[in-house]
């Protein structure tokens, strides 16, 4: 006979739980109501733990239950209330129609953070659209397929996807498919590292809306590249170009209804001032992106900067306070990067803490971005985690790290990136010189 | 012991010849000196190149300070360098250090040794650093560093009347200021697509 528990950590109930996908809802559930363990807070190493390790009660558990349950109905309900439509549409022969319900139906998934259950409405629209004349909503459903593989940490699908949208829009002289395919392209090589790169898709991009003229037309799709135009100058230090393109981003935004644009671009103009050691005034712009409506996800990014800008300033408590922040938002978000990322700025923290529980955060920060193929957060964990290793004594594998950070921003071409990883292998090797030439 | 400690251990016999009361204290510790003087420019020991220099170099003829604070927490300063204990960063009265660089390269550096060392604290301890009249006072990014066999960036914010930059830190080692900017990326947020 058993012993009764009074709590379980996830990794232990999760054991438990069959793989029904109809369960899917309540793990989520599980993960965004499991806390740290209280009792082991004295434990130096376990104010560590990640999210396996993290307890949840009975009570909690039954609640997640009830919740789940309820969800799964309201989803059912939603799922059936975009079919019926659909299968009326089939019915009539409107095969168009059939591929806009598709899509919509997928829409309504991905708005519930459902990334694999939107991927199939995708996958079917898509191939329902293939032998249709209309191209636009296979180019559509080539881009949403890509949306979700982006969001899934899948990059080089979404860089494949994103590409075929963009020659079947091109082919079929579909400019604003076209402008946003290549909008998508940048991103995927912006979270790749590759800032050269993705500025050129943006740029092309941007030449196309300015083919079209300037009287208001894509004025969206314009403050978007804005915003990543502003990133891209800021990530390769060019810091008053970048001043430039987050000027016309807000005159944009100050108008166009979009909170997660908008938040974009306060967090980007953030990185920008702190880029600059203006660092209270990147902090009241990291506040102002944080207090907009946003996902989670999104949120955690901001928040765990912020946690970092604190950091730089010495602030240790309020740095380890929106990093704890930070983390419950990206465990809800479920989104790879921004945990990775979560877990890379938390590590940081416990660096300067000088607390070896950073091992674990920067382990698992690694961990996500071999998985999802993040090299630019691999190469930036490797190099904080380095100098955590160097403060335990581990001379050795810290100057391992910081060799295969070099390895990967010199693929990556991200030159200040390199230029970091230098500094510190240079000092970790007496001012050796350093052959910085591939 | 501290990896610098070790090496500066010769320092100390010339040093206690030098060294007088120079202390923030008024009363005489009962322990003996910090055994943790640092002995820049030597082989091995931090490289002070990408460090901040006094405009000035300051006349220092005693090279090291030190204080007993106990858990009600206190204050040790000393030429414009200093340490803020707050309550409850120690759980008994414990001898605290600065002591500065006396030969000629490394006196002229924004640098100086903290102790004691191999002491976590309870509370995270406040050290102060100077910052106007050294040679990084117009910098957009000053910052402390910290050497733990290399310089590391620990983050620093000016005082309110700009003469000093500041950070906090659970363990005391060498630091100095310095303006080498190190570019840290952020979250990757992008828009549309």
């Amino acid at each position: 006979m058993g012993v009764s528990r009074s709590e379980s950590t996830l990794e232990e109930l999760f054991a438990v739980l069959p793989e029904l996908e109809e369960l899917e809802l309540l793990r989520l559930a599980l993960v965004g109501i499991a806390i740290p363990d209280p009792a082991k807070e004295w434990d130096s190493s376990s104010a560590y733990t990640t999210i396996d390790k993290r307890i949840v009660t009975l009570d909690g558990i039954e609640k997640a239950v009830d919740e789940s349950e309820a969800s799964l109905h309201r989803y059912v309900e939603s799922l059936f209330g975009g079919l019926r439509p659909l299968i009326r549409a089939y019915w009539s022969g409107d095969n168009l129609l059939t591929v806009r319900h598709l899509i919509e139906l997928g829409d309504r998934q991905e708005q519930e953070g459902l990334y694999r259950k939107a991927r199939h409405c995708y996958d079917v629209a898509l191939s329902l659209s293939l032998p249709l004349s209309d191209k636009s909503l296979q180019i559509l459903a080539l881009r949403r397929i890509a949306r979700v593989a982006f969001a899934l940490g899948d990059l080089y699908q979404a860089q494949a996807y994103y590409q075929r949208s963009v020659e079947l829009a091109h082919d079929s002289g579909n400019v604003e498919s076209e402008i946003i395919g290549r909008t998508g392209l940048g991103n995927v090589r912006t979270l790749q590292g590759q800032w050269a790169e993705a500025e050129h898709f943006y740029r092309t991009a941007l030449a196309l809306a300015d083919g079209i003229g300037d009287d208001g037309a894509l004025q969206l799709e314009r403050a978007q590249l804005y915003n990543n135009l502003g990133n891209v100058s800021t990530r390769q230090m060019h810091l008053e170009e970048a001043e430039g393109w987050f000027e016309k981003a807000l005159a944009l935004w100050a108008v166009i209804p979009s909170a997660y644009d908008r938040a974009v671009c306060h967090h980007n103009r953030a990185l920008l001032r702190d880029a600059h050691g203006r660092r209270a005034e990147a902090r009241e712009i990291y506040l102002q992106a944080l207090n907009t409506p946003i996902p989670p996800g999104l949120w955690s990014a901001i928040a765990i900067d912020l946690a970092e800008s604190h950091l730089r300033d010495g602030n240790m408590s309020q740095a380890e306070e929106w990093g704890r922040a930070a983390e419950e938002r990206a465990i809800a978000a479920r989104s790879p990067y921004f945990l990775g990322r979560m877990y890379h700025g938390r590590g940081n923290i416990a660096r300067a803490q000088a607390d070896e529980g950073g091992f674990i955060f920067f382990e698992k920060s690694l961990q996500i971005a071999r998985e999802k193929g993040y090299p630019l957060l691999e190469g930036e964990t490797l190099v904080d985690y380095a100098l955590l290793r160097v403060q335990t004594g581990g001379t050795d594998e810290a100057q391992a790290y910081l060799e295969r950070a070099r390895e990967i921003f010199r693929e990556l071409g991200a030159m200040h990136e390199l230029a970091r990883a230098d500094v510190a292998l240079r000092g970790l090797r007496g001012d050796q010189e350093l052959a910085t030439a591939s | 012991m501290h990896r610098i400690a070790r090496k500066l251990v010769p320092a100390l016999a010339l040093l206690a010849l030098v060294a007088g009361p120079g202390c923030a204290d008024r009363g005489v510790p009962t322990a003996p000196a910090p055994a943790a003087v640092p002995a820049f420019g030597q082989g091995g020991s931090p490289n002070l190149a990408s460090i901040a220099t006094f405009r000035q170099r300051p006349a220092v003829t005693i090279a090291w300070a030190k204080k007993w604070i106990g858990p009600e927490g206190g204050r040790l300063d000393f030429q414009g360098f200093a340490i803020v204990v707050p309550a409850g960063a120690v759980d008994r009265v414990t001898q605290f250090s600065i002591s500065l660089p006396v030969d000629p390269q490394g006196s002229e550096h924004v640098v100086a040794e903290f102790g004691p060392h191999n002491r976590q604290f309870a509370q995270p301890v406040t050290v102060e650093l100077p910052f106007r009249g050294t040679s990084i006072e117009g910098s957009t990014a000053p910052t402390i560093v910290g050497w733990n066999d290399l310089w590391m960036d620990k983050g620093a914010s000016r005082t309110t009347d700009g003469e000093r930059l500041t950070t906090q830190t659970y363990d005391l080692t060498t630091y100095a200021t310095s303006d080498a900017v190190t570019l840290r990326g952020g979250s990757i947020t992008v828009s549309g697509g």
